[in-house]
């Protein structure tokens, strides 16, 4: 039944049954009826002083209605809903406790008049009893169907509906549990709650950006369009992508030119030549920075080179072996900072100089002193036994000997009479002292200098019974991968004059002399250790420094993997690493906040201040069947070193490397294969060449890996005894086959 | 009204009701143990240390896989064409738009407005256009008609065409990639026609 009509069964009392006119005043009686449609008299204001309240009292109320009735003189006459009352109980003239008519406020008077007419409700005490009477017989008086409507109306009473009902029943039960559940709050309840708000807090007052975007990583090649059949397309550095040049040099430019001239490839000369303008005041004014040049001996000795007695000694030694006539220099040293002023006196003076590798049997070095056609050799004092090598080196026309500073009490002079005739011994530190006063320090210019000779490099697997690669390298070679190597790391993490730099292998492999030059190259310090060596224990190689970056052997780094692994037994160390892990695998270089320098395990093995270290250059060579390391063993190496890890491929063909992985790229991969090698360095392009055509379409086609570039020895090479491919994310992988 | 909370005997309560009091303190040593017991795994403390708990777990745990970008289009093979061969590479039916100059073949499918079906140049899309863009003419005639027949050598046009020549071929280079050459048929290089089924 709809809210304002009344109920068809009950005779219907409405205005307009009535024969009179809508406006005009109703027949029913005032105190009983409906006066319709009229809007209630105007409420007088009242009087200030005296109120008549029994004129106020007996004031009729009036209600809106909103059905057509319009206003009606309220019979329940309750202006509030809390005055209703049930018309039951309008019939008993019990008066209302709630009321106290005398006490209210004068301003209450409708609410006052209210209840004196709900409890008079102007029925007359007989009809009041007559209505009694019928409503206990259950006779329907003429006013129940408005009763009827009132109650079932819910805008009255609004929590008589069914289904109201249950839903206000169930929100009170809910608030009753809610009540009762926060009710119990207590101390631990406030600690529980402050953690949780510290949990969530946490990582929006301290976000943690990964060290670098990861779609940078997802993409790390640049590909060619283009491709031939038979052949992937050509993969470089996203530096020199398709269409541009590879990267050729060192981009020297000369000391006059305007500073937007384009500079030349440059060559050896020219690395030592910016050494020598370390502390000088550059072109914009600047003074250009000096980076150190010392030598580590024993346990706590650090000598210090001046750069002037290094020129010097280059000058001298360079005049020496001219003089003595030889082309090819064998160096079998070593790492001394007589090697690199060799290499750079061969430079100078127009010498190849010839890198053998150190700790051979002597039989072996004869041999390679032979077949690379050596005329002069360098050697450290006592490694060659003097007889045999002059009997066994026939060519040799000049042997120097390379004396410590405890030895130097001997006389090293003395030539075999066999090989008097042509076999002139030198020994270096004497050479040096007696050229001391008179050389000239300044470095000839390249007009001045005879023209430059290759570089021979001996790539010796770690057997000696293999057979070595010898290769032939330009001096662009090795400048094209000195440039590579320096632009490969980015702005943030690369050589930087505050760097100290300790090459923990030996020179004669070109990585590690291509980053040796490097450094020099950017005036950073170097630390020249003559313990280093493939599988040199880091801890023994920086003993008394402490490097920031360490360019070490992949044979130190898988032998360090298996110690740290072996000591990390505690399940806190254990639980640091799993930590730190969690962070590498979000991008981030794991800190050393105060907990895990507790917890964490130690990480003892290299440099003397822990965490300064920063970076750790290593390298794969391909052929020489060193342990190679996989994508875990590189994750645990940079937890328990605290510094990033480059690892980098090299092969006996290519100066400096072949691909570098990326110095934030902190991904781990399942599996026992090497880690992947990342982006080809700036100064290579890689192909891929397969007979199979369907391996090379798609994305990561795989084949045999061929190199190109200024960066390889006679311009193109490939990889031999592996297979590549080329991943989804760019990065180059290589597999045995 | 406060008979209902204790859990003594009645003779205490019996006590109590003639002390006239009631006497808090008598229960006190009874109940602490399970009092502190029950008020720490009350149910809002076990509601919020499951939550604790949820987003410790969400916090530690491993996270997703690597960001990855979209495949980048496979690079596109170098090809040796034969002017028939050429022809269907005109952009009609999604086919790339190739033309030849002077031997090299472009893919000039970027420029589709200009090259493509229904555009200005259309004439040179899937041909060799090296004499019309060296006399600047789009006609008809300026194409090669006899396709199985050598290419156009192009040695009656003067120095000024050779040098727009030179031009275009420049412009081409810069904007467009080679993807192939373009040889006569019979020439020992050409491909065997791809067999269609």
């Amino acid at each position: 039944m709809r809210p304002g009509t009344p109920s068809p069964e009950l005779r219907t009392v409405s205005p307009w049954s009535s024969e009179d006119s809508f406006n005009g005043l109703n027949t029913q009686s005032a105190t009983t009826g409906e006066v319709g449609g009229q809007p209630p008299p105007p409420y007088r204001a009242r009087s200030l002083g005296a109120v008549d309240t029994q004129a106020v009292r007996d004031r009729p109320v009036f209600r809106h209605t909103s059905d057509h009735r319009g206003w009606i003189q309220s019979t329940t006459s309750a202006s509030r809903p809390q005055d209703v009352r049930h018309p039951r109980t309008i019939l008993s003239n019990r008066s209302d406790p709630r009321r106290d008519v005398e006490g209210q406020h004068a301003l209450d008077n409708r609410a006052t008049e209210a209840e004196d007419a709900n409890a008079e409700d102007h029925i007359s005490e007989e009809r009041r009893k007559q209505l009694f009477m019928d409503r206990s017989v259950g006779k329907r008086g003429e006013w129940d169907w408005l009763e009827d409507r009132r109650d079932n109306d819910p805008r009255y009473h609004p929590a008589t509906e069914e289904s109201h009902r249950d839903m206000v029943e169930m929100l009170e039960r809910l608030d009753a549990q809610l009540a009762t559940l926060l009710s119990q709050w207590s101390v631990t309840t406030t600690l529980l709650a402050l953690v949780i708000v510290a949990v969530v807090a946490y990582p929006i007052i301290y976000p943690s950006d990964p060290d670098t975007h990861p779609l940078l990583l997802a993409r790390q090649t640049s590909a060619a369009p283009i491709r031939n059949k038979g052949s992937s397309a050509a993969y470089r550095s996203p530096e020199v992508p398709y269409g541009t040049q590879l990267r050729s040099g060192l981009n020297v430019r000369d000391v006059g030119a305007p500073r937007w001239a384009s500079g030349k490839d440059g060559d050896i000369r020219d690395i030592w030549r910016e050494v020598t303008r370390g502390g000088s005041s550059g072109e914009d004014g600047k003074p250009i920075p000096t980076g150190l040049i010392m030598t580590i001996l024993g346990r706590d000795e650090v000598v210090e080179h001046k750069v002037e007695d290094l020129t010097r000694e280059i000058l001298v030694i360079g005049r020496h072996l001219s003089e003595a006539g030889v082309k090819r220099v064998a160096l079998y040293l070593p790492n001394s900072v007589e090697y690199l002023l060799t290499a750079f006196a061969c430079a100078f003076y127009g010498m190849s100089p010839v890198l053998l590798p150190y700790n051979q049997p002597h039989v072996k070095v004869y041999e390679l002193i032979n077949s690379t056609g050596a005329d002069a050799l360098i050697c450290a004092a006592g490694n060659l036994p003097l007889d045999d090598a002059a009997e066994a080196c026939k060519n040799l026309k000049l042997l120097t000997w390379v004396v410590e500073k405890t030895s130097r009490h001997m006389d090293w002079n003395g030539v075999p009479d066999s090989a008097d005739d042509h076999l002139k011994v030198s020994v270096w530190h004497d050479v040096v002292a007696e050229q001391k006063g008179t050389g000239a320090t300044d470095l000839p210019t390249n007009d001045q200098c005879p023209p430059l000779a290759p570089i021979i490099s001996v790539w010796q697997p770690v057997d000696p019974d293999i057979q070595p690669t010898i290769t032939t390298f330009t001096h662009q070679n090795i400048v094209a991968a000195t440039a590579a190597l320096i632009t490969t790391i980015p702005l943030r993490q690369r050589l930087t004059p505050a760097d100290l730099i300790l090459p923990a292998d030996g020179f004669t492999h070109t990585y590690i002399l291509c980053q040796t030059f490097a450094a020099l190259f950017t005036h950073a310090s170097l630390a020249i250790s003559s313990v280093a060596g493939p599988g040199v224990d880091l801890a023994t190689a920086s003993r008394s420094i402490s490097p920031t970056i360490i360019i070490a052997s992949a044979e130190t780094m898988a032998s360090l993997h298996a110690k740290e692994t072996a000591a990390l037994t505690s399940m806190t160390g254990k639980l640091g690493k799993y930590t730190h892990s969690q962070a590498m695998s979000a991008g981030r270089m794991p800190t050393d906040s105060l907990v895990f320098r507790l917890l964490a395990p130690s990480s003892s093995s290299a440099g003397n201040t822990p965490g300064k270290l920063r970076l750790i250059l290593t390298s794969e060579r391909l052929g020489a069947k060193t342990p190679f390391l996989t994508s875990t063993m590189l994750s645990d190496l940079r937890l328990f070193t605290r510094a990033r890890i480059c690892y980098a491929l090299t092969t006996a063909a290519v100066a400096g490397a072949v691909a570098q992985s990326n110095v934030f790229d902190y991904r781990t991969e399942a599996g026992d294969g090497r880690s992947p090698f990342g982006a080809p360095i700036s100064s290579v392009e890689v192909t891929l060449t397969n007979e199979d055509e369907r391996a090379l379409e798609g994305v990561m086609p795989r084949g045999q890996v061929v190199v190109r570039g200024p960066g390889v020895s006679g311009g193109e090479t490939r990889l031999v005894g592996v297979r590549g491919q080329m991943g989804g994310d760019g990065t180059l992988r290589i597999f045995d086959v | 009204m406060a008979s209902d909370i204790r859990v003594d005997t009645g003779q205490q309560e019996h006590m109590d009701a003639q002390m006239g009091s009631t006497n808090m303190n008598s229960e006190a040593p009874l109940s602490p143990p399970a009092a502190e017991v029950t008020s720490f795994f009350t149910p809002i403390n076990l509601i919020l240390l499951s939550l604790f708990a949820v987003l410790l777990y969400m916090r530690i745990r491993p996270s997703k896989a690597a960001a990855t970008l979209p495949q980048a289009p496979p690079a596109t093979v170098f090809k040796v064409f034969t002017p028939p061969q050429l022809i269907p590479y005109s952009g009609l039916n999604n086919m790339p738009v190739y033309l030849a100059v002077r031997g090299h073949i472009f893919d000039v499918t970027s420029g589709r407005n200009f090259y493509g079906p229904g555009g200005p140049y259309a004439n040179f899309a899937g041909r060799d256009a090296s004499r019309g863009l060296a006399c600047g003419s789009f006609d008809e005639d300026m194409l090669t008609e006899d396709l199985q027949g050598p290419l156009d050598k192009l040695e009656d046009l003067g120095g000024e065409e050779m040098e727009a020549l030179r031009g275009w071929e420049e412009r081409f280079n810069e904007k467009y990639l080679v993807v192939g050459k373009l040889v006569p048929v019979g020439h020992s290089e050409a491909e065997a026609d791809e067999k269609k089924v």
